[in-house]
């Protein structure tokens, strides 16, 4: 472990960019806020609050993280940028203060959860022994919903008194540790079976929910971290060719199996949403046009009308970004995102250790997945699946488990960084530190 | 390791083409739907914005003012009963129930819902009403007007005429018809469908303009060919008969075409087979999603499903599964009058804002290369022949040499119930008339024939257009 002292790293691991790209989000928070305040003609006391804790908290926050970890700064700050983008989004488009400010303590909590995903990340890997028994833990945690059920159709939520939570959410970073730690063991596949019957049942309660969008993002995490520990081209090809081959055919007897329906007039929707019944299609139509009113400059922030669109603040978020900031800035956010992809990509190639690589890499992988899921449901080129868009969306359960994977990523940057500091300075004997 | 990092390596640039994948979808998605869905009448924006914006004012060609607003909210049509329902279907209404008219389809314009919001601005500084922009139409009221009074009392159809060397729409009518002004009266059914765009007929011998061009494409020299009409021709085990039990006897194909020889045409449509035929129609547009700036129309359809040699023929003589709408006729006709060049459909002539500034003006597009100008002018001369000296003889203008009338006629089959009239088919347009390059499409639903019920009515129509000097 190196010794370095906190201002030696940063002078010499600072990026140039960092420091601007920290202060245009803190601006961008303080503006957004503060029109939000002022859009009523009064001010509006949360949005005051907000438009100097969003800022402050940022900044904050990148202090704590840095004095714990040599985490990589870009992507704490892309991250800020996206959680603070919900907390606006959702004051701005919804009428009900609460649901913004608990948003906001969300993305509060979930900051502590970021440095426990941080803390984890930069630790070698868990004990096996401890991982083997919370497998079955964790499957008890996911058939939880079978037992408190919850209102919606899809039962994916828990709901013990007033505490709402969703299992398959926070399961992802457990899913991505463990399979981290059993694909980057090379000792073959007595041991690979293991972890996979776990994602198998795993997605098998998610089957039986049915909750088809964790399913598909379940299922490929593990296809994708199975890839990359192992290298096995054919099973991995194998794997998804018979995947691909159960959803045709489960597609086409959508229609004769009862238990089903349900599904089945979902996809009858989403193929067509123009002609027929469009109270079915509301959500969907609703969201087109949401997006469509944005044009190049949006329709303002608080002037759009993306609260017609059914469930906008976790399943359309993205269409009300489109329609309060335009279709441009909303290219932007995607970007925003394929940076996360590239910078952690990054980080995962310069892991040092197998584990490390898996750890990053799956996490961002988990992530991307999830975005592009949504995004693609909100334009109506795959039907929509629920699943959130993370750090953006409202949700408890999907803010602490995005961050703890985000954390995730930040904790194998920060060993990256002691080991490069370590090699620096081993390789010029020390110079390297004084000059 | 490093086959790890390989394999991340890939991952991460399937990853990547991913999220770009998606963005340019995302682009070109919003690019050819943001007008069309902005405008559903699903969008609960515009009528946001119809309670603080005073909507623009549509206007005709002439200027005159068809629609307007003196506050938000309300609106005004013209006074003259005849000529506001005769317009009902161009101008729209306020209640959403059209879904092509003016005020429906492109509410975001008379409302002036650009991106800048400027509007919005100006009134919470000043606390004046936004005013929107004012929409003038390439149609004139007068010859609406006229085609209603000439039109058959008590029948259905539709009338389109088009300037088809710039693509304007000169006049649209759809009956039955409703009125804006006072949206609680009872009105027929289907009164707020606009036939013009909407409706699909089944065109009858009017189709028989695509198959004589399909067959000179394809069929080699078949101009010099004869042909013989017994009146019926068996194919398998189904009959085709001319119309009324006419037998046309020996002809050249011009003749068979001006006299509508179903005989001559369904043996020409087998001949050709229902692919090249369809090719044929596809380069008229047909089977294509119309997606137009201007105006909403639904697609003509044919020979979609069965292709076998019996919808051939039928397809040939325009009957079977064939359907298409009145102003893609006009459109048909206008593209072999204008050198097989089929020009875009375009409503809206010119944009003002509420200073009087132009923001936008009409610009002539080519929507399509139906055919050859050499193919056109041999078809031309076909529907010449129809109007002199064929079936569509009281489609021509006595008086009128600035150019030649051109027509085909129409008696469609819509039913199975044979007590039921015959939809009465007209299209044609005015050939080398620099001053009046008209199209027009006319039917008179249950009308009976084409060449008596619709030709009369296209050659007064055409008539009045050129008295009004139209272009």
């Amino acid at each position: 472990m190196a010794s370095i002292t906190p201002e030696a790293y940063r002078k010499r691991m600072t990026r140039a960019y960092e420091l601007p790209l920290l202060y245009m989000v803190m601006l961008f928070q303080f503006a957004c806020m503060l029109l939000l305040t002022f859009r009523d003609g009064s001010v509006e006391p949360f949005s005051l609050l907000m438009s100097v804790c969003l800022p402050v908290g940022t900044f904050l926050g990148l202090k704590i993280l840095s004095r714990l970890f040599y985490a990589d700064r870009c992507i704490y700050i892309l991250v800020a940028f996206l959680c603070s983008l919900g907390v606006i989004l959702l004051r701005a488009v919804l009428k009900k203060e609460t649901d913004a400010s608990d948003q906001a303590v969300f993305v509060g909590v979930g900051f502590l959860f970021m440095l426990i995903g941080a803390f984890v990340g930069s630790r070698n890997s868990l004990n096996e022994k401890f991982l083997f028994f919370m497998m079955p833990v964790c499957l008890g945690v996911m058939c939880l919903p079978f037992v408190f059920t919850s209102s919606s159709a899809a039962n994916n939520w828990v709901r013990i008194g007033s505490i709402q939570f969703q299992p398959s959410e926070i399961m992802k970073p457990v899913l991505i540790v463990m399979l981290a730690k059993g694909f980057s063991d090379k000792s073959g596949w007595r041991k690979w079976i293991v972890y996979i019957l776990f994602s198998v049942l795993a997605c098998g309660i998610l089957f039986r929910q049915p909750d088809l969008g964790s399913l598909f993002i379940f299922f490929f995490i593990t296809v994708c971290m199975f890839f990359i520990g192992t290298g096995n081209w054919k099973v991995t090809v194998f794997v998804l060719a018979l995947a691909a081959g159960g959803v045709a055919i489960f597609l086409s007897i959508l229609d004769k199996v009862p238990a089903f329906e349900y599904l089945a007039s979902r996809i009858a929707i989403w193929k067509n949403p123009w002609n027929g019944e469009y109270e079915n299609a509301r959500q969907i139509v609703q969201g087109l046009i949401s997006i469509a009113s944005g044009g190049y400059f949006g329709a303002g922030l608080g002037l759009g009308s993306a609260d017609r669109v059914a469930v906008v603040s976790s399943d359309y978020i993205f269409a009300a970004l489109a329609e309060e900031f335009g279709t441009p800035f909303s290219i932007l956010v995607l970007g925003v995102y394929l940076l996360i992809l590239i910078r952690s990509t990054q980080i995962a190639m310069n892991a040092r250790s197998r584990y490390h690589a898996l750890l990053s890499f799956g996490s961002v992988f988990a992530l991307t997945i999830q975005m592009l899921l949504i995004v693609a449901g909100n334009l109506h080129i795959l039907p929509l699946t629920g699943v959130t868009l993370p750090f953006v969306s409202s949700g408890g359960s999907s803010i602490l488990a995005s961050m703890t994977m985000a954390g995730l990523i930040l904790g194998v940057s920060s060993v990256n960084a002691e080991d490069e500091y370590d090699d620096l300075m081993r390789l010029s004997d020390g110079r390297w530190r004084d000059e | 390791m490093n086959q790890m990092r390989s394999a991340i390596r890939l991952v991460s640039i399937l990853l990547v083409v991913a999220i770009l994948a998606v963005s340019v979808s995302y682009m070109f998605i919003i690019k050819a739907n943001r007008a069309k869905w902005i405008n559903l009448a699903n969008n609960t924006r515009v009528q946001d914005a119809k309670k603080i914006t005073v909507q623009g004012k549509v206007l005709d060609s002439a200027g005159v003012v068809l629609s307007e607003s003196s506050a938000p909210g309300e609106r005004h049509y013209i006074s003259d009963d005849n000529l506001r329902r005769a317009l009902s279907h161009t101008i729209g209404d306020q209640k959403n129930m059209s879904f092509t008219g003016v005020e429906n389809l492109h509410a975001t314009k008379l409302l002036d819902m650009s991106e800048t919001k400027t509007g919005y601005m100006i009134q919470k500084l000043t606390g004046q009403s936004p005013i929107g922009n004012d929409l003038y139409l390439t149609i004139s009221s007068e010859l609406t007007e006229y085609i209603l009074s000439v039109f058959p009392a008590w029948k259905s159809g539709a009338v389109c005429v088009i300037n088809y060397e710039t693509g304007a729409i000169l006049a649209m009518l759809s009956l039955p018809n409703y009125d804006p002004a006072d949206m609680s009266l009872a009105v027929q059914d289907t009164a707020y469908y606009n036939r013009v765009l909407q409706k699909r007929y089944a065109p009858g011998s009017t189709f028989k303009i695509i198959t004589l061009v399909s067959a000179l494409e394809n069929l080699g020299d078949v101009q010099k060919e004869e042909f013989t009409c017994n009146g019926i021709w068996n194919y398998s085990d189904f009959a085709l008969r001319c119309a009324s039990g006419a037998v046309h006897g020996d002809m050249s194909l011009t003749q068979a075409f001006a006299d509508s020889c179903n005989v001559t045409f369904g043996s020409l449509a087998h001949r050709l087979g229902s692919a090249r035929l369809k090719t044929t129609a596809e380069n008229f547009g047909f089977n294509f999603e119309f997606n137009f700036e201007d105006i909403r129309m639904n697609a003509s359809n044919i020979l979609k499903n069965r292709m076998n040699a019996e919808d051939a023929i039928q397809a040939g003589i325009g009957q079977g599964t064939t359907e298409v709408t009145p102003l893609h006729m006009a459109m048909i006709s206008g593209a072999i009058a204008n050198k097989g060049v089929m020009m875009e459909p375009k409503l809206i002539k010119e944009m003002k804002n509420a200073q009087g500034v132009t923001v936008s003006t009409m610009t002539s597009e080519v929507f399509k290369i139906a055919t050859t100008p050499e193919i056109a002018e041999e078809v031309a001369r076909c529907m010449y022949e129809t109007v002199r000296g064929g079936t569509g003889t009281r489609a021509a203008i006595s008086g009128y040499t600035g150019g030649y009338v051109c027509g085909k006629t129409g008696s469609a089959e819509w039913t199975n119930d044979k007590t039921r009239e015959t939809n009465a088919w007209y299209t044609g347009f005015l050939y080398g008339d620099k001053a009046h390059p008209y199209a027009i499409a006319i039917v008179v639903e249950e009308g009976g024939y084409g060449g008596t019920a619709a030709a009369p009515m296209a050659a007064k129509i055409l008539k009045k257009a050129m008295d009004l000097n139209l272009y």
